[in-house]
């Protein structure tokens, strides 16, 4: 396997093949704690951008190292996690964001500064205790030196699924429906409502002056809406309830007028 | 009193359609980021499984806290520590903030589902319904059931959940009961959270318990006064604190009290004790501050809304005869 023409280094052989690109894989080590390992060929820098904007991104110094991130209560909400990588034609950007349980300012701004040349924006993040969803319709910016991108086609990567284009309109806006959610895999981990999680990418490539941009979102999504979920109990016990309710409606003991 | 009455009636009614608005589609407006930034910072208002609000219940950052923070780390470490208590502290604190501007008048002024619950009756009364009250002798027993929940499903459970000893459904036990989450959701055109969980048996019941009780008390509502703000369990969480806010309801005694018991026809929560001759009874438990009681009393400066020192609007003759021109005190328009 061959990523941006590097050959694949000891310790490769197990990289996905539902994407063409590298991975960040993402361990959560408590509350306020992140740590980060680029699961990709050993060359880029790992930065991390605060929500805060008067906090200054942190860059790991050390290429291809794993990156252990710590956040205090009042700086944590998303925070932008995105390995970069410079060569002489090709420049890659691989994206995450990690949702820390704390209380911090909104990612808006954080959002609105570009971090690369070529990047994937959410627009919106989902909420806390809401995640990307299987079936759903969720908006993506694509920016070329913080411009929108339009026409240029933004492709999803998901474990057990086609890769599928979306195209970003005049806004560069691509609306990205999620695929169906695969079985059970090793992709998968159980997020805050026990439900299952798998990763996706969204990559988008362009050509500048002869230069050739990657940009990459990751994170991961769930289940469609109604997963394990049955709406025609949930409105027959409604309405067995309204029943109930009916029965104070009746004249009789205890009625007034 | 000179001039026209204050019209409280009319003005809770606006307040509390704003923030229903408010609390129901805040998020649409503010965007989803700033809906965050509200929840955050208003730690009392609606449901944190609507997807576009302005708000979430206290009560989840308590099942949240007790189960995930408290439950887990002990089920983990075998330590019980004064610094897991620590997230509960500060939720209290955020909670407090508000609480000690609005005391109870939340569950009378804010709260979306106690709104719908008096639109129902109000549509009850439209349509010539019956009314039915608490039967005699219920009272007591009925009050007792909010407390229940409160210790129950808001933190036994949680705990029970987070320490393993129950299934994860457990850990946020009155939110999958919560028929506020059923209609907060339903009015932003949600139909999601209908959909009945059935994950495990846990799932399915407690599930199932929220839809009961959301379907009793939609068509309850039309013919009894705030059938689900009696056994609420943020009302029991309120309650615990009425003391520590300035804003309060009080009695001066008239001799005539207990004798008309307007006030009591009036009340929403039928609290019988707001028409006793005892001042130290009026502000009970159930009260939500709305303020009908003041309004439909016919004697001078008996009953009042204080915030302090400060009367903010004490009953009067002329708001008696003002409001009693339009509505009955069960809520019925006249004419």
């Amino acid at each position: 396997m061959v990523v941006f023409g590097l050959p694949v280094l000891p310790g490769w052989a197990d990289l996905p093949a539902w994407t063409p690109h590298p991975l960040l894989r993402k361990e959560v080590k408590g509350r306020g704690e992140l740590r980060v390992a680029p699961f990709s060929p050993p060359s880029g820098e790992l930065s991390f951008y605060s929500p805060d904007p008067e906090t200054p991104p942190f860059t790991t110094t050390r290429v291809g190292e794993e990156a252990t991130l710590r956040v205090e209560s009042g700086k944590g909400n998303y925070h932008w996690i995105a390995l970069h990588r410079n060569e002489p034609e090709r420049e890659l950007s691989l994206a995450t964001v990690h949702f820390f349980s704390l209380v911090g300012p909104s990612p808006q701004a954080m959002l609105a500064v570009p971090k690369s040349r070529l990047e994937i924006v959410p627009s919106p993040l989902p909420r806390e205790h809401s995640v990307y969803r299987a079936e759903e319709a969720w908006d993506f910016l694509l920016r070329f030196d913080g411009l929108p991108l339009a026409g240029q086609v933004a492709t999803l990567y998901a474990p057990g699924q086609m890769a599928k284009g979306f195209r970003s309109d005049e806004r560069g806006v691509v609306h990205v429906v999620f695929p169906e959610f695969s079985k059970p895999s090793g992709e998968q981990k159980t997020g805050h409502s026990r439900r299952p999680l798998q990763p996706f990418q969204l990559g988008v490539e362009h050509v500048m002056a002869g230069r050739h941009f990657t940009s990459v979102f990751q994170y991961e999504y769930g289940p469609a809406p109604l997963f394990h979920r049955s709406p025609w109990m949930g409105w027959l016990v409604t309405g067995v309830g309204m029943g109930g309710g009916l029965l104070l409606w009746r004249r009789g003991r205890g009625a007034k007028r | 009193m000179t001039g026209r009455p204050f019209p409280l009636s009319r003005l809770r009614a606006w307040v509390q359609v704003a923030m229903f608005l408010v609390t129901v589609y805040g998020g649409v407006v503010v965007g989803p980021y700033a809906a965050d930034k509200l929840s955050t910072a208003l730690p009392a208002l609606s449901c944190t499984y609507d997807r576009q609000n302005g708000g979430w219940c206290v009560l989840r950052p308590f099942q949240h806290q007790t189960s995930h923070q408290i439950g887990a780390t002990v089920a983990r470490t075998g330590n019980v520590t004064w610094e897991l208590l620590k997230p509960l502290g500060i939720t209290l604190l955020a909670f407090f903030a508000w609480f000690v501007v609005l005391n109870k008048a939340f569950c009378g002024w804010v709260c979306p589902l106690g709104s719908a619950q008096e639109w129902l009756y109000a549509l009850g009364r439209r349509l010539r319904l019956v009314t039915r009250g608490l039967p005699a002798g219920w009272m007591g027993r009925v009050r007792a059931i909010k407390w229940f929940i409160l210790l129950v499903f808001v933190f036994v459970l949680p705990l029970a959940g987070g320490l393993g000893w129950l299934p994860g459904a457990a850990s946020e036990a009155w939110c999958r009961v919560c028929p506020s989450r059923l209609l907060t959701t339903l009015a932003t055109g949600n139909t999601e959270e209908m959909a009945l969980m059935i994950g495990d048996g846990w799932d399915a019941a407690l599930g199932a318990l929220g839809y009961l009780l959301f379907g009793f008390l939609v068509t309850a509502a039309c013919v009894m006064r705030q059938p689900f703000c009696r056994i609420c369990p943020l009302l029991a969480w309120n309650a615990l604190f009425k003391r520590l806010a300035p804003l309060r309801l009080t009695k001066n005694p008239h001799p005539r009290c207990g004798q008309c018991r307007s006030c009591h026809a009036a009340c929403p929560m039928e609290i019988p004790e707001v028409a006793s001759p005892k001042a130290g009874e009026v502000f009970q438990d159930d009260c939500t501050l709305c303020g009908r009681c003041i309004e439909f009393c016919p004697q001078e400066d008996v009953l009042r809304l204080k915030l302090g020192p400060v009367t903010l609007i004490h009953s009067h003759p002329e708001r008696f005869r003002a409001i009693s021109r339009k509505e009955l005190a069960n809520g019925d328009r006249r004419g």
